[in-house]
C-alpha cells in the first residue's frame, strides 16, 4: 500500500454530500490511468479502464467500488450570538462531543462545545449530552460575523491528523473508506487483466445513495466492493461479538446489514487467499451496511464480493487500522482482480 | 383447497425446500428446480436471478404487451453460521427475525446447494426464556461432523402442522405458502393479452430485497403481492383479504377495485382492510417506486407475531381464485378496449 497516498486521502474533506475536494484529488490522481472518466449526476466519480487482455469473453461488466465520502457535520443554523447549530452524518453524540472540527473549504476551525465540568450539575456530568444541547464555537461574536465567514450550510470535518502509532498501526479520520479509495487507485496504477469500471461513490454514509446510481448506470455483472469494517476487539467483548480483529488480516464478509454476498464469490476469494498465502478472516457478527446493498439489488441482481479492512472506532474522529491488514486486503484485491473474468 | 392427501403433500413438498433468506442465488437455487418442475409445461420462460428470485413468465405473444406480476415471498427465517471457531460453539446470526425461544431444542439442518444436511440441535446458553436470543443462541453438533463454515446457512426443523379440515400452522414469518397459489394460478390461468410474471421472491425477510430487484427486472404495469395479514381487523376462515395499503404504501385503487370486482364476480366473500403496521416489510413499496400499480391479496393469520401462524386453507384457495379472476377480468377488459 502506498501510505503517502492514504495519508493524503484521509486529510482531504469529503463529508457526505460535499465530496468535491476528495474526488478532485482522486480524479487528478487517476486521470492518467483511466480510459474514460466522468462524474454522474449524483456526483459519483466513475472511471473506465481497459485491461491488458481487453473485455471479458462474455462481455461481463466488472465493477470495482469504494466510497469517497466520510462522516461529518452540516451547519444548519447560526444563532444571534454566533454559535453554530449543526446536524451530524453517520455518528453518535458519544464520539463528537468536545471535538475540534474544520468548516468548509476555508477550513475554519471550531470546537463542538459543551458546558465545562466546573459548571455541570452532578446529574448532568453523569449523562451523555443531548445533540440539541451542542453547538460549534468558531469564536464569532455575532451572527453577522459568522455569516461573513460563509459557514452557513457548509460542512465540517473532524480536525484529526494522520499518524503512525504502536506496532505498525495508523490512526486517521476517514479511513472508512479512504483505505478503499487508496486501494482502487493502486489497482488502477498497477493495471488490470480485463476491462473494468472503478466507482468512487458519494453519499454512502447517507444510506448508500451514490452507489444506487452507479448500479443503475453501470449495470455490473460482478462487483468487488472495498470497505472498512467494524473491529470490536477492544471493548471487553469476546468471541463472535468482536465481529473482526485488527491484525487478523483481510476481512471477507459473507453477509452484512445490507447484503448477502455471493456465496460462491466468498468461497472463491477465501480459496484465492489461501492459495496466495494471504491472511484473511470473516465477520463473526452481522453489523453495518455497505454499498454492496445497492449492487445486489439491481435488475437481475449482481454477484458481489466484499473486501474490507478491520478498523477500530469507525465513524468517529479517528479510526485505527493495522498496516499489515491493509496490505493483505490490497494483495487480495489484486489477486481477485487477476482472476475476475473467471469468477 | 382442504387438507386432503394431495394438498398436504403439496404443502409438505414446498416446505421441505429450504429457502432461508440469502441462501438462494442464481446457480444454487432449489426453488428454481421446484418451480421449473412444476411450471415448465405452463410457462414460456423460467429463470433465477443473482439475488435468488425465481421468475416464471407466461407471454402473450404480442410485442410490448402489458405486464402483470404476481408476487409471493419464497424465503423463510433461519440462521447463518457466524463464528465456528472462537468459542467452541457454532454461533449463529438470525436471518428474518427467527423466534429463538420457540426454535430452541429443535433439530437443525445445514443448507448446501439446496439440500439440507442434519447437523445437530439449536440451543441457548441461557435458560431464561426472555434472554434466549442471538447472543446466547448456538448450534450444538458433534465435533466429527463439524463441517460448517462461517457463511453457511442453517435452518430449523419447523414444518407446517395440519389440523382439522382446513387448519394449518406455519412458521410465523413464512409467507412461502403463497408460492403454491402462484403455481396453481399459473397452471390454471393459461395465456392472456398481457404477459404474466410469477415472481417467487428471495430475501423478502431481509427487507424486500428480492422484490426490489424483481421490480427493476420486470418493470410491471400491475403487481399483486400475496401476504399473510395479522388477524385482528380480519379473521381466519372469513375469506381472502384484500388490503388497500400496507405500512409503507397505498395500493392503486384500480387494482384494489379490480380484485374486489374479481372476488365478487366469482362469488367469493372477502375481507377488505388497510394494513398499517409500519414495521411490516412492504412487498409493494419497491414496485410503487418503479411506477407500478399495486395491489395486495392475502389471508388472515393469527399469532403471527409470536412465532406461528394459524391459517385457513379455504382462505388460501379464495385468494388464488380472486387473483386468477383478476387476470381473466383484466383480459376481458383489454379485449373490450381493443
Amino acid at each position: 500500500m502506498n501510505y503517502e497516498l492514504l495519508k493524503d486521502l484521509c486529510q482531504k474533506s469529503g463529508v457526505s454530500g460535499y465530496e468535491s475536494e476528495v474526488l478532485k484529488f482522486i480524479e487528478e490522481r487517476i486521470r492518467q490511468y483511466s480510459d474514460g472518466l466522468e462524474y454522474d449526476r449524483a456526483g459519483n466519480l466513475i472511471a473506465y479502464k481497459k485491461g491488458r487482455l481487453g473485455k471479458c469473453e462474455n462481455n461481463k461488466r466488472i465493477l470495482y467500488s469504494c466510497h469517497a465520502d466520510e462522516v461529518g457535520f452540516v451547519i444548519t443554523h447560526i444563532e444571534d450570538d454566533g454559535r453554530l447549530l449543526f446536524e451530524q452524518i453517520g455518528m453518535s453524540v458519544l464520539v463528537y462531543t468536545g471535538r475540534q472540527v474544520l468548516i468548509g473549504k476555508k477550513k475554519i476551525p471550531g470546537i463542538i462545545a459543551v458546558k465545562p465540568v466546573h459548571l455541570l450539575e452532578k446529574e448532568e456530568s453523569e449523562k451523555i449530552p443531548e445533540h440539541k444541547s451542542l453547538f460549534i464555537d468558531i469564536g464569532a461574536k455575532s451572527r453577522e460575523e459568522a455569516e461573513e465567514l460563509g459557514v452557513y450550510a457548509d460542512y465540517a470535518v473532524f480536525d484529526s491528523g494522520y499518524e503512525e502509532l504502536g506496532s505498525g498501526m495508523i490512526k486517521a479520520k476517514a479511513l472508512d473508506d479512504r483505505a478503499g479509495c487508496a486501494m482502487l487507485i493502486s489497482l488502477m496504477e498497477r493495471g488490470i487483466e480485463h476491462d473494468g469500471y472503478f466507482a468512487f461513490c458519494v453519499g454512502e454514509e447517507l444510506g448508500l445513495r451514490g452507489s444506487q446510481t452507479v448500479a443503475e448506470r453501470i449495470k455490473p455483472d460482478l462487483c468487488i466492493n472495498l470497505e472498512c469494517t467494524t473491529a470490536g476487539d477492544v471493548y471487553g467483548v469476546t468471541g463472535s461479538q468482536r465481529t473482526c480483529l485488527v491484525g487478523g488480516g483481510a476481512v471477507v464478509p459473507f453477509m452484512d446489514g445490507s447484503a448477502v454476498y455471493s456465496a460462491d464469490l466468498y468461497r472463491k476469494a477465501r480459496a484465492i487467499a489461501e492459495k496466495k498465502g494471504i491472511i484473511c478472516q470473516t465477520k463473526t457478527k452481522i453489523a453495518g451496511g455497505t454499498d454492496a446493498g445497492s449492487y445486489t439489488r439491481i435488475a437481475g441482481g449482481c454477484r458481489t464480493l466484499g473486501l474490507a479492512v478491520p478498523t477500530r472506532y469507525i465513524h468517529s474522529a479517528c479510526s485505527i487500522a493495522k498496516k499489515s491488514d491493509i496490505d493483505e486486503v490490497e494483495k487480495l484485491l489484486f489477486a481477485v482482480s487477476d482472476e475476475a473474468a473467471g469468477l | 383447497m382442504s387438507i386432503n392427501t394431495e394438498n398436504r403433500k403439496k404443502i409438505e413438498k414446498l416446505y421441505s425446500i429450504k429457502t432461508v433468506s440469502g441462501s438462494l442465488d442464481k446457480k444454487n437455487n432449489s426453488m428454481y428446480e421446484y418451480v421449473k418442475k412444476e411450471l415448465s409445461d405452463f410457462c414460456d420462460d423460467i429463470f433465477a436471478d443473482d439475488i435468488g428470485n425465481v421468475i416464471a413468465v407466461k407471454r402473450s405473444g404480442a410485442e410490448n404487451a402489458e405486464k402483470i406480476a404476481l408476487i409471493a415471498a419464497a424465503d423463510e427465517a433461519g440462521f447463518v453460521a457466524a463464528d465456528t471457531k472462537s468459542e467452541g460453539k457454532i454461533r449463529l446470526h438470525g436471518i428474518g427475525n427467527p423466534f429463538y425461544a420457540r426454535l430452541c431444542g429443535r433439530e437443525a439442518f445445514q443448507i448446501e446447494k439446496g439440500k439440507s444436511i442434519y447437523r445437530g440441535v439449536l440451543l441457548s446458553d441461557s435458560s431464561d426464556t426472555d434472554k434466549i436470543g442471538e447472543d446466547s443462541f448456538y448450534l450444538e453438533t458433534e465435533d466429527k461432523n463439524r463441517d460448517i463454515s462461517e457463511g453457511d446457512f442453517i435452518c430449523a426443523d419447523d414444518p407446517p402442522v395440519f389440523f382439522g379440515d382446513n387448519g394449518i400452522c406455519l412458521n410465523g414469518l413464512s409467507s412461502k405458502i403463497f408460492c403454491l397459489s402462484l403455481i396453481d394460478i399459473a397452471k390454471c390461468a393459461g395465456s392472456f393479452s398481457f404477459d404474466v410474471y410469477y415472481i417467487f421472491a428471495a430475501q423478502h425477510l431481509l427487507g424486500a430485497r428480492g422484490e426490489k430487484c424483481a421490480a427493476y427486472t420486470v418493470g410491471a404495469d400491475i403487481a399483486i403481492a400475496f401476504k399473510l395479514i395479522p388477524e385482528g381487523r380480519t379473521k381466519t376462515g372469513a375469506g381472502p383479504v384484500i388490503a388497500f395499503s400496507d405500512g409503507r404504501g397505498r395500493c392503486s385503487d384500480y387494482v384494489t377495485g379490480g380484485l374486489e370486482e374479481a372476488a365478487e364476480g366469482i362469488g367469493i366473500s372477502y375481507q377488505l382492510c388497510a394494513e398499517t403496521e409500519k414495521d411490516e416489510i412492504s412487498m409493494i413499496a419497491p414496485f410503487i417506486s418503479e411506477g407500478t400499480k399495486t395491489g395486495i391479496i392475502g389471508i388472515s393469520a393469527s399469532n403471527k407475531k409470536v412465532g406461528t401462524s394459524k391459517c385457513d386453507l379455504r382462505d388460501l384457495r379464495g385468494a388464488a381464485a380472486a387473483a386468477c379472476a383478476f387476470l381473466i377480468f383484466s383480459d376481458e377488459k383489454s379485449e373490450e378496449n381493443r
